[in-house]
């Protein structure tokens, strides 16, 4: 059984407002109603109703919401001894952050990053060109990167749970 | 002769001083932009410091290149610097300044920080202790100014999306962004351990001050931290109770936010009580309920006692007659009336004698109790239970209606109590939130409810809009602000003084100077002062959105930076697929994935029959 | 010559023009009184005839001003009293024709009636059913505002099944918020008026079970609400699906 947020086409957040259910409903319901000269589809009017039943107040997509999410959260388990292997997968975390990486881009302030980017990449040419030697270069070449690491983490937006 | 002496030392320190800055002249440089921008954007000296730390990685990164082309020569290698040096000064002799720019810079940054770190942080405390200055209004001037620059960058610092996450990677909650720190270690932005929530914490603020972005912030942190926690199995659910006990329509916006908010935190159910959701307060156990019951109608002293205790006893008679308490407020009141409790203790001659005592006023009180109940209207007559939300948002109209929201109150902290120590449902972590108790705190004192909360484990977090309105009288006041293990929040406020005497004084270098004329002479003293931890000036000018957070003999000014509710969900759904059309891939958009939906409900335990022998047609002959 | 005429009429009745009622006729007029109504397909059901014989049934009582008859939405015709037929019947309700927003959850309701009324544990143990019509109609109900149950089944002290029990019964067809339904719940199980010295001791509840009967959108809310019971109260909450020819 689908939940009511897909049944309307929603996507499943609880701070959704009643014009948006009202509108995804009445856009199913007209295209569904029994009484359309074409007999409509009365079981997807009738499941539509029954979600906008349950989405029209904003205690019932929480409550909406709050099913789906139980379904999705597993429950906690305590966590597992740590085993220390010699070849040892990368950290799950790492992927976890590469993963979220574009997301926080985009959510972000990615013009401000794509400046810091630009001028971190003009410096950086400047000083490979600049025929300081290479341990001078690799050493302002890590001031750069350590600058860029440190001051883009304010433009990205927070990674999910913090 | 000796003035002569004195006038060519003091020249040939300049001259070596300048030859010394000039022949580092990389270093010179570093330090004097770093200094300037320290002085232009009101940075302490720690943060100098920090980027000396960081800085040292380049370094390192020199260091290993030179020992790898060193190939293991460990004479190249020690003579590197002064040989790095010289050719420096050669490219930059010859024309070529970016060359010696790059050879210098991994030595140049970090010394140049480092000093700037020490120059700056001398020239603070010579301005602060009266030791320099052209004018005798310097410490002031600079003080001042430096506070504009400070809150100026912690401003724009905050609004930095990633500079100030509701939690860190160690779970703190960051409050915003730090202007200054006095007694406190300075860090770029503030963040309060998760425990000290656990305790008790005032927040002080007038209206418009900040003070509701601030708890929205402290709220939603605490959710954050203890909700993964829980997932981490390493603690109990969280459960968040916030009492706006002012009411009216800002009550509902702040609501919807907070809503917002936590579930953005993980908060799987947010109930908004009345509007919404209701509890029953008949769930309380029977002595529970007979005490608040009791405790919600008023009740007199004096000569008035007598008819208190006749009310309290009628009270418990009803709640504790044969049969069990009552489930609802229908069903209390009728054991009220007339000949319900004799019928209920037929057999029982002492409560029977006990009913007939007080049957000449049963008709006054179940009048009285009606009245009331009436008044609380269904919130309170459930059904619905706390543990039903992850968070529950009460609005009690304390200014409408006073007498009717300390009755809710009361009723309402009753619960939380039983839910913090019942042992029947799942232990959970509670923080209390009373925004504006004072508005309701007549039926429960709020020291009353701060020791309760202390015993039970659970944090209490009171919020008012003055020093006054923390409690009834000037004990109440102190008591509850200096009890506030978990800090106090101090926000814009007419009348600070208080709060500054409870936060205490530091040490403090004062310096007298002898006047000569307009300028200061060669002769002065300077002594040991004392001075306010929380400046009460810089307390009453605060802007909107600063606040001082005062712990542990210290404070730390603060910019709060506004709460949003994160963009990236807790739980990320997939993103949709194309779905391949009639004409090839990507032809048709995507359509809405089918979530998961909730898991079958487990079986339910066999009812005692299903009664399918009341409900299933007769085979007919 | 003798010449013979057509045979004489015979006499006629004393009692002609009136119509004489049968039980069935009774039986019929009292479900209709009590239920506020009835569709011609489940009174001819109660009445154990046929479609066809109940239309000549329902015209006998229309003639007589007991009944009035209609077609008042898709399905069968309907069947309700008259003031008339109220007073002959004695059941003294207001005579109303059912609204057209009821029409689905009287439907609903009286198939479950007819439904128990042809079990074998309604047989064996004689129960009798109290309409919503009655149980308003008492005012026994607390304050204002408290849930009056579709129906109550009672089962007498000698009954071999469920001897001393009473029911309540709800008909749910369509999905309410769970909150309510949860409320619903709570009141009828909860529910200890009608308190009368002798028959329950004082704050026992009034219901034994509540049963709760769901067309299949209706059937997720009210399980989900079920299980948000307390334990001691969810035990004594029955679940089932309505019966066949309950919904149109």
């Amino acid at each position: 059984m689908t939940d009511p947020f897909t049944t309307l086409g929603l996507p499943a957040d609880p701070g959704l407002t009643t014009e948006e259910v009202r509108a995804a409903w009445r856009a199913i319901a007209t295209a569904t109603h029994p009484d359309r000269p074409d007999g409509g589809d009365p079981a997807t009017y009738a499941a539509a109703s029954a979600a906008y039943t349950a989405l029209r107040t904003p205690w019932g997509r929480s409550e909406a919401y709050a099913d789906l999410t139980a379904a999705r959260i597993p429950h906690p388990v305590p966590p597992a001894p740590t085993v220390i292997s010699r070849a040892s997968a990368p950290p799950a975390h790492l992927l976890t952050a590469a993963r979220w990486l574009p997301a926080r881009i985009h959510h972000g302030r990615p013009a401000r990053l794509a400046l810091r980017l630009l001028a971190a990449a003009i410096l950086a040419v400047t000083t490979a060109i600049s025929g300081a030697g290479t341990p001078a270069i690799a050493g302002v070449l890590t001031g750069i990167a350590t600058w860029l690491l440190l001051s883009a983490r304010g433009d990205l937006a927070p990674p999910p749970g913090r | 002769m000796v003035w002569a002496l004195r006038a060519t030392g003091r020249v040939i320190r300049w001259l070596v001083l300048a030859a010394v800055l000039i022949a580092a002249a990389p270093v010179t440089i570093v330090t004097a932009i770093a200094a300037g921008t320290a002085w232009l954007r009101g940075w302490p000296p720690g943060r100098l410091r920090r980027a000396a730390a960081a800085a040292l990685l380049m370094t390192l990164a020199w260091a290993v290149g030179l020992a790898v082309q060193s190939s293991g020569r460990w004479h190249r290698l020690a003579s590197a610097p002064w040989h790095t040096w010289d050719i420096a000064w050669h490219d930059a002799l010859t024309g070529h300044l970016l060359a010696a720019a790059v050879l210098s810079a991994p030595v140049a940054v970090p010394a140049g920080l480092i000093i700037a770190a020490g120059l700056w942080a001398w020239r603070i405390y010579a301005i602060a202790a009266g030791l320099t200055g052209r004018a005798v209004s310097a410490p002031m001037i600079f003080d001042t100014r430096q506070w504009r620059r400070a809150a100026r960058t912690a401003k724009a610092r905050a609004a930095a999306p990633g500079a100030v996450p509701l939690t860190d990677a160690r779970g703190r909650l960051v409050i915003g962004t730090t202007i200054r720190a006095v007694g406190h270690r300075w860090r770029p932005v503030l963040a309060v351990p998760y425990e000290d929530l656990g305790r008790h914490q005032v927040i002080i603020g007038a209206s418009g001050s900040g003070k509701t972005t601030l708890m929205m912030r402290l709220w939603a942190g605490w959710f954050t931290t203890a909700w993964q926690r829980y997932r981490a199995g390493r603690a109990a659910r969280p459960l968040l109770a916030v009492l706006d006990c002012k009411g009216g329509p800002d009550a509902r916006t702040k609501a919807e936010r907070a809503r917002k908010l936590l579930h953005a935190a993980g908060a799987a159910r947010v109930a908004i009580w009345p509007d919404e959701a209701t509890l029953s307060l008949w769930v309380l156990p029977p002595a529970a309920l007979a005490t608040t019951l009791f405790q919600m109608i008023e009740s007199g002293e004096g000569s008035a006692a007598f008819y208190a205790d006749v009310m309290a006893a009628t009270v418990r008679l009803a709640i504790n007659a044969p049969g069990g308490p009552p489930t609802s407020a229908a069903g209390f009141l009728d054991r009220l009336a007339p000949g319900w409790l004799e019928a209920a203790y037929a057999g029982r001659p002492a409560e029977l004698a006990a009913v007939a005592a007080a049957q000449p006023h049963l008709g006054a009180i179940a009048l009285r109790y009606r009245n009331l109940l009436e008044r609380l209207g269904p919130s309170l007559d459930g059904p619905g239970q706390l543990a039903d939300a992850d968070a529950w948002y009460f609005i009690l109209e304390g200014t409408a209606e006073q007498s009717v929201a300390e009755a809710q109150a009361k009723a309402l902290t009753e619960l939380i109590a039983h839910a913090a120590t019942s042992r029947t449902s799942p232990p959970r972590v509670i923080l209390l939130a009373l925004d504006d108790y004072s508005a309701v705190s007549g039926k429960v004192p709020l020291s009353n409810l701060y020791e309760r909360g202390r015993s039970l484990g659970m944090g209490v977090q009171v919020s008012a809009q003055s020093w006054h309105g923390l409690g009834g009288d000037e004990d109440e006041r102190y008591r509850i602000a200096a009890t506030a293990d978990g800090g106090l929040w101090l926000l814009r406020t007419p009348y600070p003084q208080p709060v500054c005497e409870l936060a205490g004084t530091r040490k403090v270098i004062e310096s007298a100077h002898k006047l000569t004329g307009a300028t200061w002479g060669d002769e002065g003293t300077s002594r040991l002062q004392y001075a306010w931890t929380v400046d009460p000036d810089i307390a009453r000018s605060l802007a909107v959105g600063q606040a001082a957070y005062i712990h542990a003999g210290g404070c730390t000014w603060v910019h709060i930076a506004r709460a949003r509710p994160s963009p990236l969900a807790l739980t990320p759904t997939p993103a949709p697929s194309p779905v391949p059309g009639p004409d090839g891939p990507g032809t048709r958009p995507a359509q809405p994935i089918a979530l998961p939906g909730p898991p079958p409900a487990p079986a339910q335990p066999p009812s005692p029959g299903d009664l399918d022998d009341a409900f299933t047609p007769r085979r007919h002959p | 010559m003798t010449i013979s005429g057509p045979p004489p009429l015979p006499a006629r009745r004393a009692d002609a023009g009136s119509i004489r009622l049968t039980d069935r006729d009774i039986a019929g007029l009292l479900l209709c009184g009590e239920m506020y109504g009835a569709p011609y397909d489940l009174l001819a059901a109660a009445l154990d005839v046929q479609p066809a014989r109940l239309r000549g049934i329902v015209a006998r009582w229309r003639t007589a001003g007991y009944a009035q008859t209609g077609r008042l939405g898709p399905g069968p015709a309907w069947c309700w009293l008259t003031r008339q037929g109220m007073a002959v019947t004695g059941l003294g309700y207001p005579p109303s024709r059912p609204s057209l927003a009821r029409l689905a959850h009287i439907r609903a309701v009286l198939a479950v009636r007819l439904s128990m009324a042809d079990s074998p544990a309604w047989h064996d143990g004689a129960a009798w059913w109290r309409s919503e019509r009655r149980i308003r109609a008492a005012a026994g109900w607390g304050h204002p505002g408290g849930h009056v149950p579709d129906a109550e089944v009672s089962w007498p002290d000698t009954s071999p099944t469920y001897p001393g029990e009473c029911w309540a019964i709800e008909a749910e067809l369509t999905a309410k918020p769970a909150g309510r339904t949860v409320a619903i719940m709570t009141g009828l199980l909860g529910h200890t008026e009608g308190y009368k010295p002798g028959v329950r001791p004082p704050g026992a509840p009034s219901y034994d079970r509540v049963i709760y009967l769901t067309t299949p959108a209706a059937r997720p809310v009210v399980d989900r609400a079920r299980a948000e019971l307390p334990a001691h109260l969810a035990t004594r909450l029955v679940v089932r699906d309505l019966p066949p020819g309950a919904v149109l």
